[in-house]
């Protein structure tokens, strides 16, 4: 794991109910509360980029709202740069929120329609700061700058910018008040395929020269592999596998990552028609009725009747990650992408060996 | 357009058969449309065919003019804003501009079916997902109401909804997103239609599950001997399911040709582009570059090729709109220049 700087943002056991009977500053909850996420743990070193992955109900986006504090969390801790985020005043916590800032995946509904992007970018300044309407001024110009727009954008309205620019208008935003962490929340799936790349481009740029830390939240793995450092692979509210992400998209220990990677298309018809299909049987189950034992049990080509009933916990595989499998070794053991139990054509070890090789 | 003629099928299903007539031919395509008084253009001269049994690829930016030339097969824009014109527009045999209101509606959801990203809107939501079904057998096959009941289970369990029976008296919010997915899918092909329009019909699903309807998709193509039109702006998405790809920019199909030689060597420098923005899960380390600059809309007054602001191949012959030229036989670009493209 990389051991490049202190965490910047630990999550220990953190916990968080959802629905009726939830309130802030309580930490009972009511019986028909939902464990959204279920003791999820995790580090963020200054300057890396960690990746959350998971799909829908997987629990990602609460985990979000309760490390930024948006919603209560029952059990565990949130702690930024040294200070356990749930025991601050709402005092301290305002001026916490001004290091911690987020970027949200639509930016048509995340800007306020009828304010100018000056506007837009000044209040965080004027809310938090005290400098002068004129250095303000400044500092919005510098914003726009700094993100690839240009001063005159100062004057539009969002309605006038397209998805990529407004994109650009939120991340500028987020970056007023220079914070230290900023939350990315799939901040490219709404955007065109030819403007994503663009906005991942800059985000590079502004990690580089800002030396800023980002949690990204994202579907898309294989532009993980590329952005982020190390991983978070969530299913049902638990993290089931955590680890350097070039080693977990390779060389998976979950057979729920692996299922995910041979989900996702690769832009190539060759290698489409050359690849093995792993069957992913079913659907993600309700968080109202989580099955029993691993919660991946029915869904998984691995399991055994052990699995239904205890939950393992996650361990260090024999790839050196964190999974949540009482089989990580035979799974990470497995040729990428290869699995011949489920595929109907004989496997081609040699073209499946190359296609998640490292160049 | 002379792509066509070029078989694209895979060589160990290239039999020898009489070419069978287009599901659908497309010529000179133009679609305006009125917004505040001011006219736009969001198809601007588009040809294309597809045979019976192939699965085509839509892909472009929005904007581009995809889903309005998919709407536009079967008439579904607003007659009161759009002006659709063409050479020619038929779809299974049916004049489409030409056709009574009578036809365009045995058309639709007859001998063209039509599935959209999102199938909470597409199905009736007070009414039971058995039902929806029943009516398309009804009114399409002249099925009795008995049989086309017993049909309508069998096609929800070929779907892959467990329990068929019983859940075909369940209301389209009682189903998942995947499985209102595969409900629509069966209420699309539940005329037997000739031709599948799918837009964006993954989009809103999460990888596991659109992995499955994909699969789902390719088996009903082959069960059904459907052609599909597929719109997508997932290039991965095409790679898997489509047999040829028609890539639009700007209101123009600036690339055809089959998936293979499109995506392995691209003759327009919007796709070339398109594919080195895209990281890949087998490249990993692999180098990406966006595509500098936005798309044009229909409102925008274009002279030449629309990419010229974007593209890095641009040069002064460009100002003169490219026509649609071979690259290979059977693979064609929109490019003055697509012998530079890389």
């Amino acid at each position: 794991m990389t051991d490049s700087g202190r965490p910047i943002l630990s999550v220990q056991d953190l916990v968080v109910y959802r629905g009726k009977g939830v309130h802030q500053g309580n930490s009972t909850v009511g019986k028909d509360a939902l464990r959204v996420v279920e003791g999820v743990s995790f580090e963020a070193a200054a300057g890396e980029t960690l990746g959350i992955v998971g799909e829908s109900g997987c629990g990602k986006t609460t985990l979000v709202h309760a490390v930024l504090r948006l919603i209560p969390y029952q059990s565990g801790q949130v702690i930024f740069e040294d200070v356990d985020l749930g025991g601050v005043s709402e005092r301290k916590l305002r001026s916490l929120r001004r290091d911690l800032q987020v970027v949200f995946q639509d930016p048509y509904s995340s800007l306020h329609p009828r304010k100018l992007i000056g506007k837009i970018l000044s209040e965080p300044l004027e809310l938090h700061t005290d400098l002068s309407a004129k250095a303000r001024e400044r500092a919005v110009i510098s914003l726009l700058n700094d993100v690839g727009l240009g001063a005159s954008f100062a004057q539009r309205f969002p309605r006038e910018c397209s998805g990529g620019q407004r994109q650009r208008v939120a991340i500028a935003r987020a970056l007023a008040l220079r914070p230290k962490l900023v939350i990315l929340d799939e901040p490219v799936s709404a955007l065109d395929v030819s403007i994503r790349a663009q906005i991942i481009e800059l985000l590079a740029q502004l990690q580089r020269d800002r030396g800023l830390t980002y949690l990204f939240i994202s579907h898309d793995l294989a532009l993980m592999r590329s952005f982020c450092q190390r991983l978070a692979v969530m299913y049902l509210g638990r993290v089931v596998e955590y680890g350097p992400s070039d080693v977990i998209l390779h060389r998976p220990s979950h057979p729920y990552t692996r299922s995910l990677l041979a989900s996702m298309p690769i832009p190539d018809p060759e290698v489409e028609r050359r690849r093995n299909r792993i069957e992913v049987r079913g659907e993600i189950p309700s968080i109202r009725t989580p099955p029993s034992g691993c919660t991946f049990h029915p869904r998984c080509n691995y399991a055994v009747d052990r699995c239904q009933v205890s939950e393992p916990m996650l361990e260090v595989s024999d790839a050196g990650v964190l999974s949540r499998c009482f089989f990580s070794s035979e799974v990470a053991a497995q040729p990428p992408l290869d699995d011949a139990r489920s595929s109907d054509a004989p496997p081609e070890p040699v073209v499946e060996e190359h296609l998640f090789e490292r160049s | 357009m002379s792509g066509a003629e070029t078989s694209v099928r895979p060589a160990s299903t290239a039999l020898p058969e009489p070419a069978p007539d287009p599901v659908v031919e497309v010529a000179d395509l133009e679609v305006d449309f009125a917004v505040r008084g001011a006219i736009g253009h969001a198809v601007r001269g588009v040809s294309f065919q597809i045979r019976s049994g192939e699965a085509v690829g839509l892909v472009g930016e929005s904007g581009s003019g995809k889903t309005v030339t998919a709407l536009s097969l079967l008439r579904l824009l607003p007659d009161r804003t759009t002006r659709v014109r063409a050479r020619s527009l038929r779809v299974a045999g049916v004049d489409v501009l030409g056709a009574s209101a009578a036809s365009l509606a045995r058309l639709r959801g007859g001998a063209a079916g039509v599935v959209f990203q999102d199938p909470l809107r597409a199905l009736t939501p007070t009414r039971r997902v058995g039902s929806q079904i029943v009516e398309v057998i009804e009114r399409h096959s002249g099925r009795s109401r008995t049989q086309a009941r017993l049909e309508a289970v069998e096609l929800l369990s070929r779907v892959g909804i467990p329990d068929a029976r019983n859940r075909a008296r369940d209301y389209p919010h009682q189903f998942s997103g995947g499985q209102r997915q595969r409900i629509l899918l069966a209420t699309a092909v539940a005329s037997h239609p000739r031709l599948l329009i799918a837009d964006e019909p993954t989009t809103a699903l999460d990888v596991t599950t659109q992995s499955q309807i994909l699969d789902l998709l390719l088996d009903l193509q082959q069960d059904l001997k459907m052609a599909v039109l597929l719109i997508s702006h997932d290039l991965g998405v095409i790679a898997r399911v489509c047999d040829r790809v028609l890539v639009m920019y700007g209101g123009r199909l600036v690339e055809t040709g089959s998936t293979s030689d499109v995506f392995r060597a691209p003759g327009h420098p919007y796709t070339a582009g398109l594919l080195r923005s895209i990281p890949r899960l087998d490249r990993p380390g692999a180098v990406t570059s966006a595509i500098p600059g936005e798309a044009v809309d229909g409102f925008t007054q274009v002279v030449g090729c629309a990419f010229v602001p974007r593209c890095s191949l641009a040069a002064p012959v460009c100002t003169e709109c490219p026509e649609l030229e071979d690259v290979t036989p059977g693979h064609q670009a929109a490019c003055w220049r697509s012998e530079l493209v890389t």
